[in-house]
């Protein structure tokens, strides 16, 4: 049974029909803005023209198309008209101004609006984005689809659309109506971001978790610098030479309060937490010997004190006390304002074999958009993607500056790219290795099992609340009652 | 229109007017959302609440079988056990020598009020540094008195006193102020009077003060109270509940549970009617001893 | 004559005695309250580097404006400034006149629904705003104030903690005060404008500094109701420098003391109306 909460209408189309409802009630509102904008733009504009007696000069006004006022012109006295007409053209070529919310807080959000700047002052098609960094987008994201509003597009996990997936648009036509060509694109990773035929986002970032060792300390404790750690039992015999307790060095940093890191060495060692498939999901904690053998070392390292005890140990590494540790591509950002001595591998490989696990984020576009303004967001992440006159793109200057390989086979063919030591280290990984993170990756119950089965899980463990089966049998109940929803 | 201002002027009529402006901003930005939110506990609702599905109480008896919400329950009785006596005594007490303007009593006040102003997020990475049990100043600093490695902020049971004292830290200078100010509406003439007598300070203190400043006191018990009931942005910002949710206060658990991807809407709702009684409960109570002695 | 100075004496005596230990006990305190910030203080002056090092530093080594230099390139400090200072004055304006007619009525009259008035606006300060923030969005929404400055602002004048506050300022005043003034013929409105309000100067005070204090550090609300850049306040601002995965310190301690400084300016500020306040009140002879 669903029925009304606080806004009719919102329930209303949630029972017939969300998107094309919701749509043309936007539509209505914006057309309505649209039609007094450009009125007023119409206005100044033949103030102008009158103003300066010539054409040539309100022509050359880069905000307001020229082709509007020269049928402002045109049409003389006559205001009806040119109006509609204006109007009819905003839609395919007029200026739009779309919004764009994402979560990148931080150096690497402060890129991206460089970034977007560049665009807004770049394209022709009199598009403006504008992008709005939020420091709590669940929260703004969840209110402003609830109101009914909402961003033109937004930038997040492909996993959002489990949750937000009613307010999302399928966006399969961007190849088509975009120069993008698709077979360029990882199909991996695209995979990521459809369900069946459908396509929910276009990747922006391709989030992979690696080894990072610091040199010096494995200098100090007369191991090779230049030979990580190959298997997780050689892990745990570094760690164990590299701690130095009068130092205040530890040789593991795998921290009991950061579930992506913990989930993408788990799996390493056991393979996926849930697998099958819609209707028939299979939770794989109890009695998962890959776990067992992870939370038993994860144990014994705490307990001899080559691990610490602690929630941030991205902090210590940046210090230089940590030996190896196990991260994004951001940890490098601390490591190299620290002057750290350091090298990024592929984390080891457990039992479960090699793995390629990655968390793709992606553009979206939302119910919220018109057409007009999906056509512009198109553009936007067409140009994202579009190499410029010397060969490079944004998502090329993206991916080497921060860290994040390719998600397209032509910018892994570019030199910079390939030039860059974090990059190719990074894409050492064997290409046929499975992509999934943690869980199968259409998966629904995805943020469920990293939010709450995994942080339980560990905890009780590293605090000696429960043993390791014991920890495993709750976390396959807990995981067990997500995988019924789905 | 004279008649009508006379008609007004009553005190018991004039009340309302007087009212007026709180009551209708208190009905359109708190108390509906309030109950449209309290509605929302009986329905299953994602985090869009595009969707609401009926589910009469499972919300509720989902509440009382879920081990994290109980232990949130506990966590958050013990930082208010432990927060707000203090607070609430003890800023009295600071308060009380701090009344004179003089220079030296100002500068106090500046220094107290100094965490005040301070941002939650400045104060929470601030202290999650300073006690970091690796890298941090006063970790260090203990450490090399030789008081050995405290782990302020891993140690489940250590943990929740350390999220208790940066939350007293943080509002304590607060409550001082308050109390101050209250303490310095007290006539003057009642001192002296006092002193005329010979009374002490310390007996001047409790036949004096503290009873002028009963409704100040009642003030800052009840909304400590409250807030100490609520707490979050510390405890979010510091520990996030860890370790193993030996700090995850009760509204730290319904913000994951709200806000998170994973979320569910309802049950939030459904664990904030929960919290609202029983903080409801207790305020009645201290609201009718406060009515009695005023 | 005799007796009373040497009693006077004795009291002086006695309260140097007390002196000493209530002098060490504030300070004490207030060593615990500066260290940390004079730490968060050095730390905005460090490169980031030296932030997070081991052995931890106290005062800095190198010496850098590094940390600021970013925060001003970062982020348009003047418009987020002058953002938060409109929704803090806003507010605030709004505040002190709503809620001190608010607490002064429950204080001073008695009224049909009295207590269960109160007890409603005490009730509305029990439910976490996380869980009321979304139904609250949705009557901003509707009543068309979303990503405005009223948006911002309305919703957050009336705050049931204010309301008491006053309340209790209020209580503390002597009933025969405005006996007296109705004796004189004032009308009620002026005897609250007239006589009450100056005598609770402290309160208004308290109450000026603790909601402009409230507004300037609030993060949520203006991250929510508002959806431009351009209308984003500084609090929001200084959120950037903590990033999903990492933080920067430098320019977070850095974006701190920038916006503590005014707040800090305005408390040294009020305290001076605080000396006023006492001067005035209470009930001479």
């Amino acid at each position: 049974m669903k029925i009304t909460i606080f806004n009719r209408e919102i329930c209303v189309c949630a029972l017939l029909d969300t998107n094309s409802f919701m749509r043309k009630k936007q539509r209505r509102n914006e057309e309505k803005m649209k039609k007094k904008t450009v009125s007023m733009l119409l206005t100044t504009a033949i103030l102008m023209t009158s103003l300066a007696g010539c054409g040539g000069g309100a022509q050359d006004t880069a905000g307001t198309p020229a082709a509007e006022t020269e049928t402002a012109q045109d049409a003389g006295g006559d205001t009806e008209e040119p109006e509609t007409e204006a109007a009819a053209q905003t839609d395919s070529a007029g200026p739009v101004k779309i919004s764009f919310w994402n979560s990148f807080t931080g150096a690497d959000g402060d890129m991206l609006t460089d970034l977007v700047n560049r665009y807004n002052e770049e394209n022709t098609d009199g598009i403006t984005v504008e992008m709005d960094i939020s420091s709590d987008f669940d929260s703004q994201l969840s209110t402003a689809f609830a109101a009914g509003t909402g961003p033109t597009m937004i930038l997040s996990s492909s996993s959002y659309r489990f949750t937000y997936g009613d307010y999302i648009q399928d966006i399969s036509d961007v190849f088509d109506k975009t120069d993008l060509d698709e077979a360029d694109f990882i199909l991996s990773y695209l995979d990521y971001c459809s369900e069946g035929d459908k396509l929910y986002f276009v990747p922006f970032q391709i989030v992979g978790y690696y080894m990072y060792w610091n040199k010096d300390l494995f200098q100090a404790a007369g191991l090779d610098p230049e030979s990580p750690p190959a298997t997780w039992d050689e892990w745990a015999a570094y760690a164990q030479k590299i701690t130095d307790e009068s130092k205040n060095v530890y040789g593991s940093g795998i921290s009991y309060d950061y579930a992506y890191q913990i989930a993408h060495i788990m799996q390493r060692f056991g393979g996926l937490a849930v697998t099958g498939e819609n209707g028939n999901w299979k939770a794989n904690f109890a009695g998962n010997s890959g776990y067992i053998d992870f939370l038993n070392m994860y144990r014994e390292m705490v307990d001899n004190g080559y691990n610490p005890l602690e929630a941030d140990t991205d902090s210590m590494a940046s210090a230089g006390q940590i030996g190896m540790t196990v991260g994004g591509p951001w940890v490098t950002a601390g490591l190299d304002t620290a002057g750290i001595n350091y090298g990024i591998g592929l984390i080891p490989t457990g039992n479960a074999g090699d793995m390629n696990s990655v968390e793709v984020l992606g553009f979206s576009v939302t119910t919220a958009a018109s057409d007009a303004e999906k056509e512009a967001a198109y553009k936007f992440i067409e140009w994202w993607n579009t190499e410029n006159a010397q060969g490079s793109s944004p998502a090329l200057e993206w991916s080497v500056a921060n860290g994040f390989p390719a998600y397209t086979y032509s910018v892994q063919e570019k030199d910079e790219y390939k030039a860059s030591a974090k990059l190719s280290a990074m894409s050492a990984a064997n290409p046929d290795a499975p992509t999934d993170f943690i869980v199968d990756s259409s998966f629904p119950g995805i943020n469920a099992v990293i939010a709450d089965v995994i942080p339980e899980m560990i905890n009780a463990v590293a605090f000696g609340e429960s043993s390791v089966e014991e920890a495993l049998e709750k976390a396959q109940t807990a995981a067990e009652k997500i995988t019924a929803n789905y | 229109m004279k008649a009508i201002m006379k008609y007004w002027n009553k005190p018991s009529r004039c009340a309302y007017l007087f009212l007026a402006p709180s009551v209708v901003l208190l009905l359109l930005f708190n108390v509906i959302p309030l109950a449209a939110a309290f509605g929302l506990s009986f329905f299953d609702v994602p985090i869009t609440m595009n969707t609401a599905r009926f589910v009469g109480l499972e919300n509720f008896t989902a509440a009382f079988l879920d081990e994290r919400f109980i232990n949130s329950l506990k966590v958050t009785a013990v930082f208010t056990l432990m927060e707000v006596p203090l607070q609430v005594f003890g800023a009295l007490v600071v308060a009380s020598f701090l009344t004179k303007n003089t220079f030296r009593n100002k500068l106090f006040r500046a220094i107290y009020f100094l965490p005040v102003i301070c941002s939650a997020t400045a104060v929470g990475i601030m202290w999650k540094m300073i006690l970091h049990s690796n890298i941090g100043f006063i970790t260090a600093v203990l450490r090399s008195m030789g008081l050995g490695k405290i782990n302020f902020l891993n140690t489940p049971g250590l943990t929740i006193f350390v999220v208790s004292f940066i939350s007293l830290w943080r509002s304590f200078g607060i409550s001082a102020i308050i109390y101050v100010t209250a303490i310095q509406q007290v006539s003057a003439s009642l001192y002296e009077a006092a002193e005329m007598d010979g009374a002490g300070k310390v007996k001047q203190f409790f036949h004096i003060t503290a009873p002028s400043i009963r409704p100040t006191f009642w003030y800052i018990l009840m909304t400590r109270f409250a807030g100490a009931l609520q707490i979050f942005d510390i405890i979010y910002i510091t520990t996030n509940g860890g370790p193993n949710y030996t700090t995850e206060s009760t509204v730290t658990y319904i913000y994951s549970r709200a806000f998170s991807s994973a979320s569910s809407m309802g049950y939030a709702s459904a664990m904030s009617v929960i919290l609202f009684v029983v903080i409801m409960a207790v305020t009645v109570f201290m609201y009718r001893r406060m009515n009695r002695e005023d | 004559m005799e007796r009373t100075i040497s009693s006077k004496m004795r009291r002086k005596i006695r309260q140097d005695l007390y002196g000493i230990p209530v002098f060490l006990i504030l300070f004490v305190l207030a060593m615990l309250v500066i260290v940390p910030v004079v730490w968060m203080t050095f730390s905005a002056f460090k490169p980031e580097k030296e932030i997070i090092s081991w052995p931890p530093t106290f005062f800095p080594h190198i010496l850098t404006g590094e940390n600021f230099v970013d925060v001003q390139k970062r982020i348009n400090i003047l418009r987020y400034m002058l953002n938060s200072a409109i929704y803090a004055g806003g507010t605030t304006l709004l505040a002190v006149i709503v809620n001190s007619m608010a607490g002064y009525a429950y204080a001073f009259f008695d009224f049909k629904g009295k207590s269960g008035l109160f007890l409603l606006t005490l009730a509305t300060m029990m439910v976490p705003f996380q869980v009321i923030m979304v139904p609250l969005f949705l009557v901003v929404f509707k009543l068309g104030m979303y990503d405005s400055y009223w948006g911002l602002i309305i919703p957050r004048v009336v705050v049931a903690g204010s309301i008491f506050m006053m309340r209790a300022a209020f209580t503390g005043l002597p009933k025969e005060l405005a006996e007296a003034a109705r004796i004189d013929g004032l009308s009620e409105f002026g005897i609250f404008r007239k006589i009450m309000l100056p005598q609770v100067k402290p309160a208004i005070i308290t109450l000026t500094i603790l909601s402009i204090n409230g507004s300037w550090n609030d993060l949520l609300w203006p991250m929510i109701v508002t959806s431009r850049t351009e209308m984003r306040t500084l609090a929001n601002g200084l959120a950037l420098f903590i990033g999903q995965n990492t933080i920067e310190y430098g320019a977070a301690f850095a974006g701190a003391l920038i916006s503590l400084l005014p707040m800090f300016l305005l408390y040294i500020f009020g305290q001076k109306y605080f000396v006023e306040g006492m001067a005035s009140s209470g009930l001479k002879g």
